[in-house]
Parts: C-alpha cells; structure tokens; sequence
C-alpha cells in the first residue's frame, strides 16, 4: 500500500519535475528545491516579523488597533511587511508539505535516511503552531475563533483542562498577562522551530538551505506583487460578547479547525497525532524489500589517510581516526548507521584506480556489494560483447534516467548504484582501452542528485576542480559527462548522437591528417 | 535573443502560486454557525463545601503516629462534588455532578460548557447544589431575555457573592 503510493507520487513528481526543467532549467527548478525554499520563506518571515513586532502593542487592548495602523497608515511599509510575513508563511506550509511528499516519493526515509525524515516529523507542529499563534495576536474575529476553539481544543486533553478556555469566555475574563504568554510563544516557537531546522540538516553535508538566486528573486518579487495586489488586512475587532458566524480563514494553515466543529475534539486529536505517529515510524513500518546494500567498508591496507573521501561523503558517514598500524597516519572509517551505501567514497579513493598492478583491485573504500573489483570485472565482460566502429561505453546510476534503454551492439551499459562511484582514473582507464571509442557517465541532473553529490562532486572531478581528477589528456577528450532526471531518456539519446557525430568527425580529421603527413 | 516561452512559462507558474496562496490565505469564508443563532456559555469555578467534619483522634491513634506528628484534631480535606443543572424553555439541557480537581478531591470544580442557541427570546434556569447532602438547590437564577443574533450569554458564578451572573 505505501509502496503503490509512493509510487503514484514519484511518477506524479518526474512529470512535474521533467515538465518545470524546460520551462525553468535545471538549476532554478523550484521542485529541486523545496527544503531551501523553504529556509527561504522562513527568513523572510523573520526579518518581517522583526519590523511588524517594532510597532505592535503586546496588550490586549492594543493590538488590534496597532496592526491595523500597520496596515493602513504605512501600507507602503508595514502594510507590505505584513502581507509578505502572512504570504511567506503559507508558502512555507506549501512548500514544506510537498518537500514530504517528494522525500517520501523518493524513499529517502529509509535505511540511514531516516534522521532526517523522522525529525522532519516535529517541524511540522512547531510550523503550524507558530503559523497560528501568528493569527491569534491579531486580535481580530479570526484571532477570536482561534481562541476559542484552540483552547477548548487543547482543554479537551485532562492534563489542560478546562481553565484554559475561561481566559478567552467573554471581555471581562480577557487577561493582559495571558496575552504576553501568546506574545512570547509566538516568539519561542519559531526559534524552537529554528533550532529544529539545524538539526534536521544536521547529518547532512552541506545541506542546501538557499535557493539559487533566480528562484530566490523570482519568488520574493511575485510575494511582494501579491503583497501590493492583496494586501493583508485583518477582519473586525475581535468581541467575546458577539460570537462569529462567519470565518475568513486561513485554509493553508486552518485546515483542520472546521473539522474541530464537525467531528469534535478527540477525533482530531485522534487524527493529527495519529498522522504524525504514522509518519514518524514510517522508516520501520516500511523497510526496504529488496535486501539493502550494506554500508560501505574501510580496507586499512590500501587507505593512505587523504581524507578524500571524508570530504566527499554526502551523510557525514566518515571520520578520519589514526591509522591502525602505520604510525603517525591516518585511516578513514565509516559509522554503518549513516552510510547510505551511495559509493561515492570509492570514487573518491585514489587508491581505486585500474591502473595499479595488482591481481585483485582492492579500494581504500568501497562499497562490499558494488566494489571496484566487481566494477572492473562487470566492464570488461560487456567491452568483450561490444563491435562496430563507433563504441561507446555508458556508465549510468540506478537512481536517474533509465541507461539500460540504449543499449546494443555498440553500446556497452553499466549501472552503478550512484554516478559519484566512478573514479575518474577508471573512467580514464576504459577510454583507452583499444576496444573502446568514447566513455559517457551519466546520472541524475545536476540540481536533483538522489544521493545528494554524485553528480555535483564528478562533475568537478572530471573537470579537475576537485580530488581525485580525471589526470590524462586522452580521458578528457574521450570522456563525456551527461546529466538528466528520470523521464528525459530523450534526452541521452540525442547526446549520445551527438557524441557519435563528434566520434565520427574526429575520425574522419584523423584520417584526413594522416594522408597529408 | 529574450527566451519568451522560458519567462512566460515561469510567469504563469509563479503566478499559480501565489493566486493559491492569495486566495486561500482567507478565502473561501467558512460559515461556522447560521448567522441568526446566539450562543450561551456556562463557564464556572467553585469549591465545593468540605465532606465530612473535624474529629479527635483517640489515645491509640496518637500513640501509633510519631510523635513530631501527635495532633489530635484531624479535619478531612476532601470537597463535596457540585450538582449543576442548566434548563432551557423548561428542558434540562446539562445536567451534571462536577468533581472537585486535585488527587486528594480538595480543589475547585469547574466547568466550561459551550451550546449554540436560536436568537429570540428565552427562559433560562440554572441552579447548583455544592454539597452532596443539600436537598435543595441553594443557587438558583432564572431569567428570561432577548437573545440578539450572535450574542454570545455567558453564565458565571460570583463565589463571593454566592450568585450566578450573566456577562
Ligand atoms: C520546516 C520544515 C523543513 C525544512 C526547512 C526542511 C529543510 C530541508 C533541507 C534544507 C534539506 C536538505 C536538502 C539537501 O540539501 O539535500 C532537507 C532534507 C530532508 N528533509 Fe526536510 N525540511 C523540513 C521539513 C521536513 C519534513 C516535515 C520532512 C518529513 C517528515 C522532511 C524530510 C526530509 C528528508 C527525508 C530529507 C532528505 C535527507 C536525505 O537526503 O537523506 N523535512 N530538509
Ligand atoms: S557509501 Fe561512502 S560516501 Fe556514501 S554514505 Fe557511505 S561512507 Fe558516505
Ligand atoms: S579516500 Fe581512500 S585513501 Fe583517502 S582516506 Fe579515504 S579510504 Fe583512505
């Protein structure tokens, strides 16, 4: 059941995500960005927030009066600041909300991923507490509503009670000094909120928490044009004596308050803390079938303590910790509970290339069951298998656009568990083998890699901007990098044609050379 | 040369976004009760008065307590539970006995009850006994009144006075 749909979202996602690449690119296609957009919003909602707190009043009797002459005396400034502060939170919601949805799709809750997942789980109460919290200072019929049947809702609870409800029961029960509580909540929350964020992130190397600055431009603009064409405003001054019929809510963050009239309070409670139960054992309800791949191993004999692949590790899997038996080196080591098994430490290791002279090629890391060993092995049984005159190797990932689809007679195909396993040397090392006429590596695009920094770290490999390089002459011209998402199988196609063409045109100089000589 | 099927498909997709979240930051309004009816809240605290009377402890009963502790007049903490009853145009509408709070029963009872009325008028009869033993109702208030469309009749118990009030 969680398998079938998480299979409908994923395909529903690469439809979206292939449709927005050609209408944003790559690099500024919002879907690859969901979990920095939303960091985004939230500062946004900071620095706003800091400018409407100069001019609120924390009382009770003040603040409704105080938005309004916000809102209405500099509807240049605080006007703007206010849409912008209740806009940039419901993009949040949005933002966040399809975020799950697109990390569910991917599986990226499972296995060593689940850190991240499962403290994804709190962000969600804290957001929409703070989110609400924002609404009830205003002090408007809205504000009104949400005093009601929020503290009736959390009075149901036996621990709370009913007293929290007779704060907000008519105008002459309404207290300053439970006000400032709502006040310093609104502020405590989002910090709590914050300090969440950090460690949601926190076993991530490198998280993306800003948006390219296309995206970051384009998105600020559009709120700050829906903060001109809609402004904010609030409804009438909230009055415990005049009960509200009629709500202007805020479904993106009110959703389920309706549901609190219709269905009562303990079927709610019932429901949200169900949901979140659910989603927070999500990794063990729905563990990988298909038996996962063991975490990557450390091989003392061969690790020269470059600290490559610390550097590179994507999940903080690796430390660097003193060599076993040779003094005053270092070796690396691999904690199992964060490895992902991606293999990009091997393609890191510089003691994975093909060009050594040994019988068994053993990597400083690697992954037990993708070794470079076995990558070897599975290469040279498909060169044997290749003829025609325009041969080409494709090394593809398991995680992107479908490489098998292009295999023939002149098209031998690998797949690795991540382009990032690839060592430049070995892709050096195959262009130049003689039954060989080009070498393409390809995997996922390069804003949207499923293990984060494949694609990021073999692009700068090959283009010799980062450790281990791709060392020799030959291999650069024979080496072709292409990235794509799943779906754009079209896509390789035309690269690879492309690529031919350049084969064959080379040839044809080279010939041609050769007879003037 | 300007890409215009680039900017304009990104144009018509930020412009889905924010529409979304422009309308359904307040929109579509969410009509929670029919705008002619009232509402009443019965929304009280009171102690309940004390079960039981004060006694002396005897000789056997102080010997047996260490002697930092030998007083001999012991007084139950323990509250009497209220009896609340709410009645509407002569129909019981709530009606029930309200335990004192606090592991040992000593505190308040307290209630906070919510119930959406029509307009117009209506009689109104509330009455609370705060010991198990009272034959009698000992606080009662009956009222007729004009309820306007949306007000919202809150009932509350003044225990110094020992009188219900409406606000
Ligand atoms: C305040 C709300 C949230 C923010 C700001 C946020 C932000 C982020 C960021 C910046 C990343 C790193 C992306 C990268 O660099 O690859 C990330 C990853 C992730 N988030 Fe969130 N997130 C939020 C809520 C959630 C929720 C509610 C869930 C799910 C329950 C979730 C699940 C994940 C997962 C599974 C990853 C991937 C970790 C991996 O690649 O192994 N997040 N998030
Ligand atoms: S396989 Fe290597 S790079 Fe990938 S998570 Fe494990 S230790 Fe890190
Ligand atoms: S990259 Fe290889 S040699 Fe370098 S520290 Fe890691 S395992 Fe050792």
């Amino acid at each position: 059941m969680i398998k079938i749909f998480e299979r409908l979202t994923l395909s529903l996602f690469q439809f979206l995500e292939s449709t927005f690449n050609q209408i944003f690119g790559e690099r500024w296609n919002p879907w690859y960005q969901l979990g920095a957009l939303s960091f985004y919003f939230f500062w946004i909602v900071t620095v706003t927030g800091l400018y409407l707190f100069i001019f609120f009043d924390t009382s009770i009797s003040g603040a409704f009066e105080s938005m309004e002459a916000v809102t209405h005396n500099q509807w240049f400034a605080g006007g703007i600041m206010r849409s912008l502060h209740r806009y940039a939170s419901d993009a949040m919601a949005i933002t966040v909300t399809l975020h799950l949805l697109r990390e569910f799709s991917l599986g990226r809750f499972r296995g060593a991923r689940w850190f991240s997942w499962f403290s994804g789980v709190p962000l969600l109460w804290l957001l929409f507490a703070s989110a609400i919290g924002g609404y009830w200072l205003v002090w408007d019929q809205l504000a009104q509503y949400i005093s009601e049947i929020t503290t009736e809702w959390f009075g149901w609870l036996p621990f709370i009670g009913d007293s929290l409800a007779r704060n907000f029961v008519s105008n002459q029960t309404l207290s300053d000094r439970f006000f400032s509580l709502l006040v310093f909540m609104h502020i405590a929350i989002p910090l709590f909120l914050l300090v969440g964020m950090f460690i949601h992130i926190k076993r991530i190397k490198l998280a993306k928490t800003s948006p390219p600055k296309g995206l970051a431009r384009g998105t600020l603009a559009g709120l700050i044009l829906l903060s001109l064409i809609k402004p904010a405003v609030s409804m009438d001054k909230a009055d415990m004596s005049v009960s509200v019929t009629a709500i202007d809510l805020d479904w993106v963050y009110m959703n389920v308050y309706p549901l609190l009239d219709s269905w009562g309070y303990g079927a709610v409670w019932a429901l949200l803390v169900g949901l979140s139960g659910f989603l927070a054992v999500l990794p063990w309800l729905s563990p990988d079938k298909k038996k996962a791949m063991r975490p990557a191993e450390v091989n003392p004999d061969n690790c020269n303590g470059c600290s490559w692949c610390y550097q590179d590790c994507p999940f903080e899997a690796i430390t660097m910790i003193d060599h076993e038996y040779k003094k005053g080196q270092m070796q690396a080591q691999v904690d199992p509970d964060l490895c992902t098994a991606c293999g990009i430490c091997a393609g890191s290791c510089p003691s994975a290339t093909p060009f050594r002279h040994v019988d068994e090629l053993i990597s400083g890391i690697e992954i037990p069951d993708f070794s470079i060993e076995h990558l070897r092995q599975e290469t040279h049984k498909k060169l044997d298998s290749l003829s025609g005159n325009q041969r080409l190797v494709v090394f593809g990932c398991d995680h992107a656009l479908d490489t098998d689809a292009v295999a023939d007679e002149q098209t031998a195909v690998i797949t690795l568990p991540c382009a990032g396993l690839l060592p430049p040397s070995f892709a050096d090392y195959i262009s130049r083998q003689p039954e060989v006429d080009g070498v393409m590596v390809s995997g996922c695009c390069s804003e949207d890699c499923y293990f984060r920094k494949g694609t990021e770290w073999t692009e700068q490999r090959f283009h010799r901007e980062r450790l281990p390089h791709l060392r020799t002459k030959a291999g650069k011209q024979k080496v072709k990098l292409f990235w794509a998402g799943p779906r754009e199988e079209e896509k390789l196609h035309t690269a690879l044609t492309k690529y031919r063409a350049e084969l064959a045109f080379h040839k044809a100089e080279e010939t041609e050379g050769a007879g003037f000589d | 040369m300007i890409n215009w099927k680039f900017w304009i498909g990104q144009a018509l997709c930020y412009s889905l976004f924010l529409a979304f979240i422009g309308y359904f930051s307040n929109s579509p309004t969410y009509q929670r009760f029919p705008d002619n009816q009232a509402m009443i809240k019965l929304s009280l605290r009171h102690a309940g008065k004390i079960l039981g009377e004060c006694r002396e402890r005897s000789e056997a009963e102080l010997a047996q307590l260490p002697p930092n502790m030998r007083i001999s007049k012991i007084c139950p903490r323990e509250r009497s539970p209220l009896q609340l009853d709410l009645l509407i145009n002569d129909e019981m509408i709530y009606s029930k006995e309200l335990a004192p709070r606090g592991i040992h029963g000593d505190s308040l009872s307290s209630v906070y009850f919510r119930l959406p009325v029509n307009s117009g008028e209506i009689n109104l009869k509330v009455r609370m006994k705060d010991h198990i033993d009272q034959k009698n109702y000992p606080y009662q208030l009956e009222k007729t009144l004009q309820l306007s469309p949306a007000q919202v009749l809150v009932i509350d118990f003044d225990a110094n006075e020992g009188s219900f009030i409406l606000l």
